[in-house]
């Protein structure tokens, strides 16, 4: 990870938001559980979408939607925002796993 | 007459409380809130009437459903099992297509609310035994549009 992007998910990670094109992502707690299980998943797709084909990118997606919200609403239940928000999409799987990992690998 | 008892469906809305997201429903089930007191008081004098707004108006509470042994289960198992009572406050947001097709909001902010019953297993005679209910009150609800 490049620093700078390091820098942004530490950021992020405090504020426990992230912002992708105007839009502001909101990270739920999470037990301890659910985020290893996220990065799980991300480990075994990875997150630039270079194995978005992968059967595991779906599971790591809806994890990651359930674990994140647009004004208190879970992305899970907003099944069209990635239709309408397409170019956020992968920006926001690498930004949100990283977020989910933050305090496990980066954080001392 | 109109029952006091709102249901949501878990498909389009979103429980958070404490900055908890809750997602481990079974499918295709409802959250249910229901308001405990009536909005106002009337009393009847033989040709006037007394109204008061009641101060526990907002009192709400709400029934949640969820997968047993799953993350919100084991979220949820944990606050009941601290020493001191934990004061939940959060929201439930549904969203719905209005009648115009703009997709829309409709949301409880829940406040000053804590579980009240011991969670109980629900039972199931076809899909077994899978779930647990959770029970809590929140004193200061309101309905936001």
């Amino acid at each position: 990870m490049r620093e700078t992007d390091l820098e942004i998910v530490k950021k992020s990670y405090a504020d426990k938001r992230i912002e992708i094109k105007g839009i502001a992502y909101t990270m739920c707690d999470l037990t301890n559980d659910a985020s290893l299980e996220i990065m799980g998943l991300g480990q075994l797709c990875g997150a630039d979408g270079s194995r978005i084909n992968d059967a595991n990118w779906k599971k790591l997606e809806k994890k990651l939607c359930d674990a994140f919200m647009i004004d208190n609403q879970l992305l899970s239940r907003l099944p069209n925002h990635f239709e309408i928000n397409k170019g956020s999409y992968i920006t926001f799987i690498s930004y949100a796993l990283a977020m989910v990992s933050f305090p496990f690998i980066y954080e001392v | 007459m109109a029952s006091n008892v709102l249901s949501f469906s878990t498909e389009n809305t979103s429980l958070v409380l404490n900055g908890y997201g809750f997602s481990n429903y079974q499918d295709g089930d409802i959250i249910e809130a229901a308001w405990a007191n009536p909005v106002t008081t009337q009393v009847r004098g033989r040709k006037d009437v007394n109204i008061m707004k009641r101060s526990d108006s907002g009192v709400m509470d709400l029934t949640v459903r969820l997968m047993r042994f799953s993350n919100d289960d084991v979220y949820l198992n944990s606050k009941k099992n601290q020493e001191l009572p934990v004061i939940f406050e959060g929201s439930l947001t549904e969203n719905f297509i209005s009648n115009d097709g703009v997709e829309s909001v409709s949301s409880y902010n829940l406040g000053a609310g804590s579980l009240t019953d011991q969670p109980t297993e629900v039972i199931n005679n076809t899909d077994g035994n899978f779930l647990m209910e959770y029970k809590l009150r929140f004193n200061d609800c309101i309905r936001v549009i």
